[in-house]
Protein backbone atom coordinates (compact mmCIF):
# COMPACT_ATOMS: atom_id res chain seq x y z
CA UNK A 1 0.00 0.00 0.00
CA UNK A 2 2.91 2.34 0.78
CA UNK A 3 4.40 1.42 -2.57
CA UNK A 4 1.12 2.44 -4.20
CA UNK A 5 1.07 5.78 -2.41
CA UNK A 6 4.66 6.42 -3.45
CA UNK A 7 3.71 5.67 -7.06
CA UNK A 8 0.73 8.01 -6.85
CA UNK A 9 2.98 10.79 -5.58
CA UNK A 10 5.54 10.01 -8.27
CA UNK A 11 3.10 10.23 -11.21
CA UNK A 12 1.47 13.31 -9.71
CA UNK A 13 4.88 14.95 -9.45
CA UNK A 14 5.69 13.93 -13.00
CA UNK A 15 2.43 15.42 -14.26
CA UNK A 16 3.19 18.68 -12.46
CA UNK A 17 6.71 19.18 -13.79
CA UNK A 18 6.40 17.91 -17.35
CA UNK A 19 5.20 20.42 -19.89
CA UNK A 20 5.74 21.75 -23.37
CA UNK A 21 6.97 25.20 -24.06
CA UNK A 22 5.49 27.38 -26.75
CA UNK A 23 7.93 26.12 -29.40
CA UNK A 24 6.89 22.53 -28.78
CA UNK A 25 9.96 21.36 -26.96
CA UNK A 26 9.66 19.27 -23.85
CA UNK A 27 10.25 21.12 -20.61
CA UNK A 28 10.75 19.74 -17.15
CA UNK A 29 10.42 22.43 -14.58
CA UNK A 30 8.31 23.34 -11.62
CA UNK A 31 5.69 25.62 -13.07
CA UNK A 32 4.26 28.56 -11.17
CA UNK A 33 1.36 30.93 -11.34
CA UNK A 34 -1.39 30.20 -13.81
CA UNK A 35 0.44 27.27 -15.43
CA UNK A 36 0.75 25.54 -12.07
CA UNK A 37 -2.95 26.21 -11.48
CA UNK A 38 -3.86 24.58 -14.81
CA UNK A 39 -1.67 21.60 -14.12
CA UNK A 40 -3.08 21.17 -10.63
CA UNK A 41 -6.65 21.25 -11.94
CA UNK A 42 -5.78 18.76 -14.67
CA UNK A 43 -4.08 16.57 -12.09
CA UNK A 44 -7.09 16.71 -9.79
CA UNK A 45 -9.54 15.91 -12.58
CA UNK A 46 -7.48 13.03 -13.94
CA UNK A 47 -6.92 11.65 -10.45
CA UNK A 48 -10.63 11.73 -9.64
CA UNK A 49 -11.59 10.14 -12.96
CA UNK A 50 -8.92 7.47 -12.51
CA UNK A 51 -10.03 6.68 -8.97
CA UNK A 52 -13.67 6.55 -10.08
CA UNK A 53 -12.85 4.19 -12.96
CA UNK A 54 -10.66 1.94 -10.81
CA UNK A 55 -13.35 1.55 -8.16
CA UNK A 56 -16.11 1.20 -10.78
CA UNK A 57 -14.15 -1.58 -12.49
CA UNK A 58 -13.68 -3.43 -9.21
CA UNK A 59 -17.38 -3.11 -8.36
CA UNK A 60 -18.37 -4.44 -11.78
CA UNK A 61 -15.97 -7.37 -11.55
CA UNK A 62 -17.49 -8.34 -8.20
CA UNK A 63 -21.03 -7.71 -9.41
CA UNK A 64 -20.67 -9.87 -12.51
CA UNK A 65 -18.16 -12.36 -11.06
CA UNK A 66 -16.06 -11.70 -14.11
CA UNK A 67 -12.48 -10.40 -14.24
CA UNK A 68 -13.07 -9.00 -17.73
CA UNK A 69 -15.80 -6.65 -16.56
CA UNK A 70 -15.03 -2.94 -16.75
CA UNK A 71 -16.99 0.19 -17.66
CA UNK A 72 -15.53 0.47 -21.16
CA UNK A 73 -15.70 -3.27 -21.92
CA UNK A 74 -19.36 -3.64 -21.06
CA UNK A 75 -20.76 -0.58 -22.79
CA UNK A 76 -21.24 1.39 -19.59
CA UNK A 77 -18.93 4.12 -20.83
CA UNK A 78 -20.89 4.21 -24.09
CA UNK A 79 -24.10 4.54 -22.11
CA UNK A 80 -22.64 7.50 -20.25
CA UNK A 81 -21.44 9.07 -23.52
CA UNK A 82 -24.89 8.63 -24.98
CA UNK A 83 -26.28 10.41 -21.94
CA UNK A 84 -23.85 13.27 -22.44
CA UNK A 85 -24.65 13.48 -26.17
CA UNK A 86 -28.37 13.57 -25.43
CA UNK A 87 -27.81 16.31 -22.90
CA UNK A 88 -25.62 18.19 -25.39
CA UNK A 89 -28.31 18.02 -28.06
CA UNK A 90 -30.96 19.11 -25.60
CA UNK A 91 -28.97 22.04 -24.27
CA UNK A 92 -27.81 23.07 -27.77
CA UNK A 93 -31.43 23.19 -28.87
CA UNK A 94 -32.35 25.13 -25.76
CA UNK A 95 -29.57 27.57 -26.61
CA UNK A 96 -30.87 27.91 -30.16
CA UNK A 97 -34.32 28.53 -28.76
CA UNK A 98 -32.93 31.62 -27.12
CA UNK A 99 -32.61 30.62 -23.47
CA UNK A 100 -29.17 31.11 -22.02
CA UNK A 101 -27.81 27.99 -20.38
CA UNK A 102 -24.96 28.83 -18.04
CA UNK A 103 -21.88 26.62 -18.47
CA UNK A 104 -21.98 25.14 -14.98
CA UNK A 105 -25.62 24.13 -15.40
CA UNK A 106 -24.79 22.71 -18.81
CA UNK A 107 -22.00 20.62 -17.32
CA UNK A 108 -24.15 19.47 -14.41
CA UNK A 109 -26.91 18.36 -16.73
CA UNK A 110 -24.36 16.47 -18.81
CA UNK A 111 -22.92 14.83 -15.70
CA UNK A 112 -26.35 13.77 -14.49
CA UNK A 113 -27.10 12.39 -17.94
CA UNK A 114 -23.78 10.53 -17.95
CA UNK A 115 -24.59 8.88 -14.62
CA UNK A 116 -28.09 7.97 -15.80
CA UNK A 117 -26.71 6.54 -19.05
CA UNK A 118 -24.09 4.48 -17.22
CA UNK A 119 -26.60 3.01 -14.76
CA UNK A 120 -29.02 2.30 -17.60
CA UNK A 121 -26.39 0.52 -19.70
CA UNK A 122 -25.16 -1.58 -16.78
CA UNK A 123 -28.71 -2.55 -15.85
CA UNK A 124 -29.32 -3.59 -19.45
CA UNK A 125 -26.19 -5.77 -19.51
CA UNK A 126 -27.37 -7.33 -16.27
CA UNK A 127 -30.85 -8.05 -17.59
CA UNK A 128 -29.53 -9.50 -20.85
CA UNK A 129 -26.76 -11.68 -19.44
CA UNK A 130 -28.24 -12.98 -16.22
CA UNK A 131 -30.67 -15.80 -16.14
CA UNK A 132 -31.72 -18.28 -13.53
CA UNK A 133 -28.86 -20.28 -12.17
CA UNK A 134 -26.20 -17.69 -12.67
CA UNK A 135 -24.32 -15.34 -14.90
CA UNK A 136 -22.74 -16.71 -18.02
CA UNK A 137 -19.34 -14.99 -18.29
CA UNK A 138 -19.30 -15.14 -22.09
CA UNK A 139 -22.82 -13.71 -22.37
CA UNK A 140 -21.87 -10.83 -20.09
CA UNK A 141 -18.94 -9.79 -22.24
CA UNK A 142 -20.79 -10.30 -25.53
CA UNK A 143 -23.85 -8.44 -24.31
CA UNK A 144 -21.66 -5.60 -23.07
CA UNK A 145 -19.60 -5.31 -26.23
CA UNK A 146 -22.62 -5.31 -28.55
CA UNK A 147 -24.59 -2.97 -26.30
CA UNK A 148 -21.57 -0.66 -26.28
CA UNK A 149 -21.50 -0.66 -30.07
CA UNK A 150 -25.22 0.06 -30.31
CA UNK A 151 -25.17 2.86 -27.74
CA UNK A 152 -22.03 4.28 -29.34
CA UNK A 153 -23.77 4.35 -32.71
CA UNK A 154 -26.78 6.16 -31.28
CA UNK A 155 -24.42 8.66 -29.63
CA UNK A 156 -22.69 9.19 -32.98
CA UNK A 157 -26.04 9.80 -34.66
CA UNK A 158 -26.85 12.40 -32.04
CA UNK A 159 -23.50 14.13 -32.54
CA UNK A 160 -24.13 14.26 -36.24
CA UNK A 161 -27.35 16.09 -35.49
CA UNK A 162 -25.53 18.74 -33.46
CA UNK A 163 -24.73 22.15 -34.90
CA UNK A 164 -21.24 22.08 -36.53
CA UNK A 165 -19.37 24.05 -33.88
CA UNK A 166 -20.50 21.84 -31.02
CA UNK A 167 -20.06 18.76 -33.20
CA UNK A 168 -16.31 19.31 -33.34
CA UNK A 169 -16.33 19.97 -29.64
CA UNK A 170 -18.15 16.75 -28.84
CA UNK A 171 -16.05 14.57 -31.13
CA UNK A 172 -12.90 15.90 -29.44
CA UNK A 173 -14.54 15.15 -26.12
CA UNK A 174 -15.25 11.59 -27.28
CA UNK A 175 -11.50 11.02 -27.53
CA UNK A 176 -11.12 11.70 -23.85
CA UNK A 177 -10.03 15.02 -22.46
CA UNK A 178 -8.46 16.08 -19.20
CA UNK A 179 -9.74 19.62 -18.81
CA UNK A 180 -7.42 22.23 -17.37
CA UNK A 181 -10.46 24.25 -16.42
CA UNK A 182 -12.76 21.64 -14.92
CA UNK A 183 -16.37 22.13 -13.97
CA UNK A 184 -16.17 22.44 -10.22
CA UNK A 185 -19.68 21.15 -9.40
CA UNK A 186 -18.84 17.96 -11.29
CA UNK A 187 -15.48 17.69 -9.52
CA UNK A 188 -17.10 18.07 -6.11
CA UNK A 189 -19.91 15.61 -6.86
CA UNK A 190 -17.37 13.09 -8.17
CA UNK A 191 -15.19 13.44 -5.10
CA UNK A 192 -18.20 12.87 -2.86
CA UNK A 193 -19.31 9.88 -4.95
CA UNK A 194 -15.85 8.30 -4.75
CA UNK A 195 -15.58 8.86 -1.00
CA UNK A 196 -19.07 7.47 -0.36
CA UNK A 197 -18.57 4.39 -2.55
CA UNK A 198 -15.16 3.74 -1.01
CA UNK A 199 -16.55 3.79 2.52
CA UNK A 200 -19.54 1.65 1.54
CA UNK A 201 -17.28 -0.85 -0.24
CA UNK A 202 -14.94 -1.03 2.76
CA UNK A 203 -17.96 -1.76 4.92
CA UNK A 204 -19.05 -4.67 2.74
CA UNK A 205 -15.63 -5.97 1.75
CA UNK A 206 -16.14 -9.45 3.24
CA UNK A 207 -19.50 -9.67 1.49
CA UNK A 208 -17.69 -8.79 -1.74
CA UNK A 209 -15.25 -11.66 -1.13
CA UNK A 210 -18.07 -14.09 -0.37
CA UNK A 211 -20.04 -12.91 -3.40
CA UNK A 212 -17.34 -14.49 -5.55
CA UNK A 213 -19.07 -17.77 -4.73
CA UNK A 214 -22.16 -18.81 -6.61
CA UNK A 215 -25.47 -17.14 -5.81
CA UNK A 216 -26.71 -19.87 -3.46
CA UNK A 217 -23.48 -20.37 -1.55
CA UNK A 218 -22.97 -16.63 -1.16
CA UNK A 219 -26.48 -16.23 0.20
CA UNK A 220 -25.99 -19.15 2.57
CA UNK A 221 -22.81 -17.49 3.86
CA UNK A 222 -24.95 -14.53 4.88
CA UNK A 223 -24.50 -12.19 1.91
CA UNK A 224 -27.72 -10.30 1.16
CA UNK A 225 -27.06 -10.70 -2.56
CA UNK A 226 -29.98 -8.59 -3.70
CA UNK A 227 -29.01 -5.48 -1.79
CA UNK A 228 -25.28 -6.01 -2.40
CA UNK A 229 -25.94 -6.14 -6.14
CA UNK A 230 -28.08 -3.03 -6.08
CA UNK A 231 -25.32 -1.17 -4.24
CA UNK A 232 -22.58 -2.43 -6.54
CA UNK A 233 -24.62 -1.55 -9.62
CA UNK A 234 -25.38 1.90 -8.27
CA UNK A 235 -21.76 2.54 -7.29
CA UNK A 236 -20.38 1.27 -10.62
CA UNK A 237 -22.91 3.35 -12.55
CA UNK A 238 -22.41 6.58 -10.61
CA UNK A 239 -18.63 6.27 -10.66
CA UNK A 240 -18.44 5.46 -14.38
CA UNK A 241 -20.80 8.33 -15.11
CA UNK A 242 -18.72 10.74 -13.03
CA UNK A 243 -15.54 9.64 -14.82
CA UNK A 244 -17.13 10.22 -18.21
CA UNK A 245 -18.46 13.61 -17.08
CA UNK A 246 -14.98 14.57 -15.87
CA UNK A 247 -12.76 13.34 -18.70
CA UNK A 248 -14.91 11.87 -21.44
CA UNK A 249 -15.10 8.19 -22.37
CA UNK A 250 -11.68 6.87 -21.42
CA UNK A 251 -11.26 3.17 -22.14
CA UNK A 252 -9.68 0.34 -20.17
CA UNK A 253 -8.54 2.24 -17.07
CA UNK A 254 -11.36 0.57 -15.15
CA UNK A 255 -10.18 -2.79 -16.43
CA UNK A 256 -6.46 -2.37 -15.82
CA UNK A 257 -6.64 -0.75 -12.38
CA UNK A 258 -8.26 -3.61 -10.40
CA UNK A 259 -5.86 -6.13 -11.96
CA UNK A 260 -2.82 -4.00 -11.19
CA UNK A 261 -4.18 -3.65 -7.67
CA UNK A 262 -4.61 -7.43 -7.29
CA UNK A 263 -1.03 -7.89 -8.34
CA UNK A 264 0.10 -5.50 -5.63
CA UNK A 265 -2.15 -6.17 -2.62
CA UNK A 266 -3.61 -9.61 -3.31
CA UNK A 267 -7.12 -10.87 -3.98
CA UNK A 268 -8.94 -9.77 -0.81
CA UNK A 269 -11.58 -7.10 -1.34
CA UNK A 270 -10.66 -5.00 1.68
CA UNK A 271 -7.24 -3.80 0.50
CA UNK A 272 -8.43 -3.92 -3.12
CA UNK A 273 -11.15 -1.37 -2.45
CA UNK A 274 -8.41 1.15 -1.60
CA UNK A 275 -5.79 -0.10 -4.04
CA UNK A 276 -7.98 -0.23 -7.17
CA UNK A 277 -8.82 3.49 -7.16
CA UNK A 278 -5.18 4.32 -6.37
CA UNK A 279 -4.08 2.24 -9.33
CA UNK A 280 -6.70 4.06 -11.42
CA UNK A 281 -5.08 7.34 -10.38
CA UNK A 282 -1.64 6.04 -11.30
CA UNK A 283 -2.79 4.78 -14.71
CA UNK A 284 -4.78 7.83 -15.72
CA UNK A 285 -2.45 10.50 -14.37
CA UNK A 286 0.47 8.50 -15.75
CA UNK A 287 -1.20 8.32 -19.17
CA UNK A 288 -1.87 12.05 -18.98
CA UNK A 289 1.79 12.73 -18.24
CA UNK A 290 2.99 10.30 -20.90
CA UNK A 291 0.99 11.87 -23.70
CA UNK A 292 2.97 15.05 -23.13
CA UNK A 293 6.03 13.09 -24.18
CA UNK A 294 4.60 12.35 -27.63
CA UNK A 295 5.81 15.10 -29.98
CA UNK A 296 3.04 16.52 -32.18
CA UNK A 297 2.52 19.73 -34.08
CA UNK A 298 -0.99 20.30 -32.78
CA UNK A 299 -0.95 20.07 -29.02
CA UNK A 300 -1.17 16.88 -27.06
CA UNK A 301 -2.62 13.63 -28.32
CA UNK A 302 -6.00 12.78 -26.72
CA UNK A 303 -5.67 10.78 -23.53
CA UNK A 304 -8.24 8.23 -24.73
CA UNK A 305 -5.80 7.19 -27.45
CA UNK A 306 -3.11 6.41 -24.89
CA UNK A 307 -5.31 4.44 -22.48
CA UNK A 308 -7.10 2.50 -25.23
CA UNK A 309 -3.82 1.44 -26.88
CA UNK A 310 -2.04 0.43 -23.69
CA UNK A 311 -5.10 -0.90 -21.83
CA UNK A 312 -6.50 -2.69 -24.86
CA UNK A 313 -3.25 -4.57 -25.42
CA UNK A 314 -3.22 -5.47 -21.75
CA UNK A 315 -6.77 -6.78 -22.09
CA UNK A 316 -5.75 -8.98 -25.03
CA UNK A 317 -2.79 -10.30 -23.08
CA UNK A 318 -5.13 -11.10 -20.21
CA UNK A 319 -7.38 -13.16 -22.50
CA UNK A 320 -4.36 -14.81 -24.08
CA UNK A 321 -3.17 -16.00 -20.68
CA UNK A 322 -6.07 -18.35 -20.77
CA UNK A 323 -8.71 -19.99 -18.75
CA UNK A 324 -7.12 -19.75 -15.33
CA UNK A 325 -7.54 -16.03 -15.55
CA UNK A 326 -11.31 -16.41 -15.82
CA UNK A 327 -12.01 -18.14 -12.59
CA UNK B 1 -31.51 -17.54 17.35
CA UNK B 2 -31.39 -20.75 19.35
CA UNK B 3 -32.17 -23.79 17.28
CA UNK B 4 -30.43 -26.43 19.35
CA UNK B 5 -32.79 -29.37 19.61
CA UNK B 6 -35.07 -27.90 16.95
CA UNK B 7 -36.40 -30.13 14.20
CA UNK B 8 -36.63 -29.25 10.53
CA UNK B 9 -40.33 -29.47 9.79
CA UNK B 10 -41.43 -29.95 6.21
CA UNK B 11 -45.14 -29.36 5.68
CA UNK B 12 -46.80 -30.24 2.36
CA UNK B 13 -43.85 -28.97 0.41
CA UNK B 14 -43.95 -29.12 -3.35
CA UNK B 15 -40.79 -28.00 -5.10
CA UNK B 16 -40.19 -26.72 -8.59
CA UNK B 17 -39.07 -23.77 -10.65
CA UNK B 18 -41.23 -20.89 -11.82
CA UNK B 19 -44.33 -22.31 -10.12
CA UNK B 20 -43.92 -25.54 -12.12
CA UNK B 21 -43.97 -28.41 -9.67
CA UNK B 22 -41.17 -30.96 -9.98
CA UNK B 23 -41.63 -33.05 -6.86
CA UNK B 24 -43.86 -33.35 -3.83
CA UNK B 25 -45.96 -32.73 -1.92
CA UNK B 26 -43.89 -34.03 0.96
CA UNK B 27 -44.16 -33.77 4.73
CA UNK B 28 -41.61 -34.86 7.26
CA UNK B 29 -40.02 -33.95 10.52
CA UNK B 30 -36.28 -34.27 10.58
CA UNK B 31 -34.89 -34.35 14.09
CA UNK B 32 -31.44 -33.15 15.21
CA UNK B 33 -28.72 -35.68 14.60
CA UNK B 34 -30.34 -37.20 11.56
CA UNK B 35 -28.52 -37.59 8.27
CA UNK B 36 -30.96 -37.46 5.38
CA UNK B 37 -29.87 -38.65 1.97
CA UNK B 38 -31.94 -37.40 -0.94
CA UNK B 39 -31.48 -39.89 -3.76
CA UNK B 40 -32.93 -40.39 -7.19
CA UNK B 41 -32.05 -40.27 -10.85
CA UNK B 42 -30.68 -37.19 -12.57
CA UNK B 43 -33.21 -34.43 -13.07
CA UNK B 44 -35.87 -35.56 -10.60
CA UNK B 45 -35.39 -32.48 -8.43
CA UNK B 46 -32.92 -33.53 -5.73
CA UNK B 47 -30.97 -30.28 -5.88
CA UNK B 48 -34.19 -28.30 -6.03
CA UNK B 49 -35.54 -30.02 -2.94
CA UNK B 50 -32.23 -29.48 -1.15
CA UNK B 51 -32.24 -25.76 -1.96
CA UNK B 52 -35.81 -25.49 -0.71
CA UNK B 53 -34.92 -27.27 2.53
CA UNK B 54 -31.89 -24.99 2.92
CA UNK B 55 -34.09 -21.91 2.57
CA UNK B 56 -32.46 -20.75 -0.66
CA UNK B 57 -35.39 -21.42 -2.95
CA UNK B 58 -39.04 -20.93 -2.13
CA UNK B 59 -41.23 -24.00 -2.50
CA UNK B 60 -44.10 -23.88 -4.97
CA UNK B 61 -46.26 -24.44 -1.92
CA UNK B 62 -45.80 -25.61 1.63
CA UNK B 63 -43.66 -24.51 4.55
CA UNK B 64 -40.18 -25.47 5.77
CA UNK B 65 -39.48 -24.40 9.34
CA UNK B 66 -36.61 -24.85 11.72
CA UNK B 67 -37.92 -24.72 15.27
CA UNK B 68 -40.44 -21.92 15.16
CA UNK B 69 -38.98 -20.00 12.22
CA UNK B 70 -39.77 -20.49 8.55
CA UNK B 71 -36.42 -20.81 6.79
CA UNK B 72 -37.68 -18.75 3.86
CA UNK B 73 -38.65 -15.74 5.94
CA UNK B 74 -35.21 -15.37 7.54
CA UNK B 75 -32.77 -12.77 6.29
CA UNK B 76 -29.58 -14.11 4.69
CA UNK B 77 -27.67 -13.16 7.79
CA UNK B 78 -30.06 -14.93 10.16
CA UNK B 79 -30.13 -17.99 7.94
CA UNK B 80 -26.34 -18.15 7.74
CA UNK B 81 -26.32 -18.81 11.49
CA UNK B 82 -28.48 -21.92 11.25
CA UNK B 83 -28.19 -23.28 7.71
CA UNK B 84 -24.93 -23.91 5.83
CA UNK B 85 -25.10 -24.96 2.19
CA UNK B 86 -22.59 -26.36 -0.31
CA UNK B 87 -23.29 -26.28 -4.03
CA UNK B 88 -22.96 -29.22 -6.37
CA UNK B 89 -20.07 -27.54 -8.16
CA UNK B 90 -18.70 -24.91 -5.83
CA UNK B 91 -17.38 -22.09 -7.97
CA UNK B 92 -15.65 -18.93 -6.88
CA UNK B 93 -14.58 -16.11 -9.17
CA UNK B 94 -11.60 -15.44 -6.99
CA UNK B 95 -7.92 -15.95 -6.42
CA UNK B 96 -8.31 -16.25 -2.66
CA UNK B 97 -6.35 -19.11 -1.09
CA UNK B 98 -8.08 -22.27 0.09
CA UNK B 99 -7.66 -21.10 3.66
CA UNK B 100 -9.11 -17.66 2.92
CA UNK B 101 -12.16 -19.27 1.31
CA UNK B 102 -12.65 -21.49 4.37
CA UNK B 103 -12.33 -18.42 6.58
CA UNK B 104 -15.29 -16.87 4.77
CA UNK B 105 -17.34 -19.40 6.76
CA UNK B 106 -16.50 -17.49 9.93
CA UNK B 107 -18.21 -14.35 8.65
CA UNK B 108 -21.90 -15.26 8.76
CA UNK B 109 -23.15 -11.87 7.68
CA UNK B 110 -20.91 -10.18 10.24
CA UNK B 111 -22.12 -12.24 13.20
CA UNK B 112 -18.95 -14.34 13.29
CA UNK B 113 -18.37 -17.74 14.88
CA UNK B 114 -16.87 -18.44 18.31
CA UNK B 115 -13.16 -19.39 18.32
CA UNK B 116 -12.85 -18.71 14.61
CA UNK B 117 -9.13 -19.43 14.26
CA UNK B 118 -9.14 -22.76 16.06
CA UNK B 119 -12.34 -23.78 14.26
CA UNK B 120 -10.75 -23.13 10.89
CA UNK B 121 -7.63 -25.03 11.88
CA UNK B 122 -9.66 -27.93 13.23
CA UNK B 123 -11.81 -28.27 10.12
CA UNK B 124 -8.79 -28.07 7.81
CA UNK B 125 -7.20 -30.88 9.77
CA UNK B 126 -10.43 -32.87 9.73
CA UNK B 127 -10.67 -32.72 5.93
CA UNK B 128 -6.95 -32.95 5.23
CA UNK B 129 -6.65 -29.50 3.69
CA UNK B 130 -3.48 -28.25 5.43
CA UNK B 131 -1.36 -29.49 2.55
CA UNK B 132 -2.92 -27.10 0.05
CA UNK B 133 -4.30 -24.38 2.32
CA UNK B 134 -2.18 -21.70 0.66
CA UNK B 135 -3.05 -22.62 -2.94
CA UNK B 136 -5.26 -20.04 -4.66
CA UNK B 137 -8.77 -21.25 -5.46
CA UNK B 138 -8.35 -21.07 -9.23
CA UNK B 139 -5.42 -23.49 -9.08
CA UNK B 140 -7.22 -26.13 -6.98
CA UNK B 141 -8.49 -29.33 -8.56
CA UNK B 142 -12.21 -30.02 -8.69
CA UNK B 143 -12.01 -32.39 -5.74
CA UNK B 144 -9.88 -29.99 -3.69
CA UNK B 145 -12.36 -27.19 -4.37
CA UNK B 146 -15.17 -29.35 -3.17
CA UNK B 147 -13.32 -30.23 0.00
CA UNK B 148 -12.60 -26.54 0.61
CA UNK B 149 -16.26 -25.64 0.08
CA UNK B 150 -17.38 -28.35 2.50
CA UNK B 151 -14.80 -27.11 5.00
CA UNK B 152 -16.18 -23.59 4.68
CA UNK B 153 -19.67 -24.90 5.46
CA UNK B 154 -18.37 -26.96 8.41
CA UNK B 155 -16.73 -23.84 9.85
CA UNK B 156 -19.96 -21.92 9.37
CA UNK B 157 -22.27 -24.57 10.80
CA UNK B 158 -22.44 -24.46 14.60
CA UNK B 159 -26.02 -25.71 14.87
CA UNK B 160 -29.09 -26.24 12.77
CA UNK B 161 -28.85 -27.59 9.24
CA UNK B 162 -25.92 -28.57 7.02
CA UNK B 163 -27.10 -29.07 3.43
CA UNK B 164 -24.79 -30.48 0.77
CA UNK B 165 -25.61 -31.01 -2.89
CA UNK B 166 -23.84 -34.13 -4.17
CA UNK B 167 -21.06 -33.92 -1.58
CA UNK B 168 -19.29 -37.05 -2.80
CA UNK B 169 -19.63 -36.72 -6.56
CA UNK B 170 -16.36 -34.88 -7.11
CA UNK B 171 -14.34 -36.51 -4.34
CA UNK B 172 -11.90 -39.41 -4.44
CA UNK B 173 -12.31 -42.17 -1.88
CA UNK B 174 -9.99 -40.51 0.65
CA UNK B 175 -11.84 -37.24 0.39
CA UNK B 176 -15.21 -38.97 0.54
CA UNK B 177 -14.34 -40.80 3.71
CA UNK B 178 -12.97 -37.65 5.35
CA UNK B 179 -16.10 -35.72 4.45
CA UNK B 180 -18.41 -38.55 5.47
CA UNK B 181 -16.74 -38.86 8.87
CA UNK B 182 -16.97 -35.12 9.37
CA UNK B 183 -20.68 -35.18 8.54
CA UNK B 184 -21.27 -37.99 10.96
CA UNK B 185 -19.47 -36.09 13.73
CA UNK B 186 -21.69 -33.08 13.08
CA UNK B 187 -24.79 -35.27 13.23
CA UNK B 188 -23.64 -36.71 16.55
CA UNK B 189 -23.29 -33.15 17.78
CA UNK B 190 -26.95 -32.51 16.94
CA UNK B 191 -26.73 -30.96 13.48
CA UNK B 192 -29.28 -32.00 10.85
CA UNK B 193 -27.31 -33.16 7.80
CA UNK B 194 -28.99 -33.16 4.39
CA UNK B 195 -27.18 -34.55 1.36
CA UNK B 196 -28.29 -35.29 -2.15
CA UNK B 197 -26.71 -38.06 -4.17
CA UNK B 198 -27.48 -39.52 -7.57
CA UNK B 199 -25.31 -42.54 -6.96
CA UNK B 200 -26.33 -43.35 -3.48
CA UNK B 201 -23.50 -45.56 -2.23
CA UNK B 202 -21.79 -43.53 0.43
CA UNK B 203 -24.73 -41.24 1.12
CA UNK B 204 -26.87 -44.27 1.89
CA UNK B 205 -24.24 -45.92 3.99
CA UNK B 206 -24.11 -42.74 6.01
CA UNK B 207 -27.77 -41.79 6.14
CA UNK B 208 -30.34 -42.47 8.80
CA UNK B 209 -33.14 -41.57 6.40
CA UNK B 210 -33.15 -41.98 2.66
CA UNK B 211 -35.56 -39.87 0.66
CA UNK B 212 -35.90 -41.22 -2.81
CA UNK B 213 -37.33 -38.87 -5.39
CA UNK B 214 -39.09 -40.89 -8.04
CA UNK B 215 -40.63 -39.93 -11.32
CA UNK B 216 -44.15 -39.90 -9.95
CA UNK B 217 -44.85 -43.55 -10.58
CA UNK B 218 -45.75 -46.06 -7.91
CA UNK B 219 -43.40 -46.07 -4.91
CA UNK B 220 -40.82 -48.78 -4.83
CA UNK B 221 -41.37 -51.69 -2.54
CA UNK B 222 -40.32 -51.11 1.05
CA UNK B 223 -41.03 -47.41 1.07
CA UNK B 224 -42.36 -45.89 4.19
CA UNK B 225 -45.89 -44.62 4.43
CA UNK B 226 -44.56 -41.07 4.89
CA UNK B 227 -44.17 -40.98 1.16
CA UNK B 228 -46.62 -38.90 -0.79
CA UNK B 229 -46.83 -37.96 -4.38
CA UNK B 230 -43.58 -38.49 -6.19
CA UNK B 231 -41.38 -37.98 -3.16
CA UNK B 232 -40.84 -41.29 -1.49
CA UNK B 233 -39.38 -41.61 1.93
CA UNK B 234 -37.74 -44.81 2.86
CA UNK B 235 -36.47 -45.47 6.32
CA UNK B 236 -33.28 -47.41 6.22
CA UNK B 237 -32.52 -50.21 8.69
CA UNK B 238 -30.01 -47.94 10.36
CA UNK B 239 -32.66 -45.37 11.15
CA UNK B 240 -34.83 -48.03 12.65
CA UNK B 241 -32.09 -49.25 14.91
CA UNK B 242 -31.24 -45.74 15.98
CA UNK B 243 -34.91 -45.15 16.66
CA UNK B 244 -34.78 -47.99 19.12
CA UNK B 245 -32.01 -46.19 20.93
CA UNK B 246 -29.08 -48.16 19.58
CA UNK B 247 -27.15 -45.90 17.30
CA UNK B 248 -25.77 -47.91 14.47
CA UNK B 249 -24.03 -46.32 11.59
CA UNK B 250 -24.32 -47.42 8.17
CA UNK B 251 -23.15 -50.49 6.44
CA UNK B 252 -24.41 -51.85 3.23
CA UNK B 253 -27.71 -53.30 4.28
CA UNK B 254 -29.75 -50.79 2.33
CA UNK B 255 -30.42 -52.56 -0.86
CA UNK B 256 -31.96 -51.56 -4.12
CA UNK B 257 -30.83 -49.25 -6.85
CA UNK B 258 -28.22 -47.56 -4.71
CA UNK B 259 -25.67 -50.32 -4.94
CA UNK B 260 -24.05 -49.89 -1.56
CA UNK B 261 -20.59 -51.36 -1.54
CA UNK B 262 -19.35 -52.98 1.62
CA UNK B 263 -16.18 -50.87 1.24
CA UNK B 264 -17.93 -47.73 2.40
CA UNK B 265 -19.19 -49.43 5.50
CA UNK B 266 -15.74 -50.64 6.40
CA UNK B 267 -14.13 -47.30 5.58
CA UNK B 268 -16.50 -45.48 7.86
CA UNK B 269 -15.89 -47.90 10.68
Amino acid sequence: MLKLLALVIAVAGLRLVVGRSADGSLTIELAHGAILGYRLSALLTAALAGAALGLAGLCMQVLLRNPLAAPSVLGVTSGASLGVSLAAVATANAWVAGSVVPAWLNMSIEAAAAVAGAIGALSLVWVIAVRRGGIDPISVVLAGVVLGAVLGAVAMGLQWALPPHSRADVSLWMMGRVPEVPSWPVVIVSAVAIATSLCAALGSSVAMDAAAAGENEARSMGVPMHSLRMRLLLAAGVLSGCAVALCGPIAFVGFVAPHLARGMVGPRARPLVVAAPLCGVIVLVGADACRLLVPTTQGRIPIGVVTACVGGLWFLRFIRRGREAWT
Amino acid sequence: MDVSGASLRVQDVTVGYDARAVAGPWSAEITPGEIVAIVGANGVGKSTLLKVLAGLLRPVCGVVSLGTRCVHSMSERQRSLVVAYVDQQPSMATRLSARAVIELGTWRGGAGVPDATSRVRGVMEELGIEGFQGVPWHELSEGQRHRVAVARALVQCTEGVLALDEPFAALDSTGSVLVARALRRRAHAGVIVLASAHDAGLARALASVVVRLGDGRAPAAGCNALAMGSAEVMLSPEAMTSATGVPHWGLGQVDGSGGVGPDWGRALG
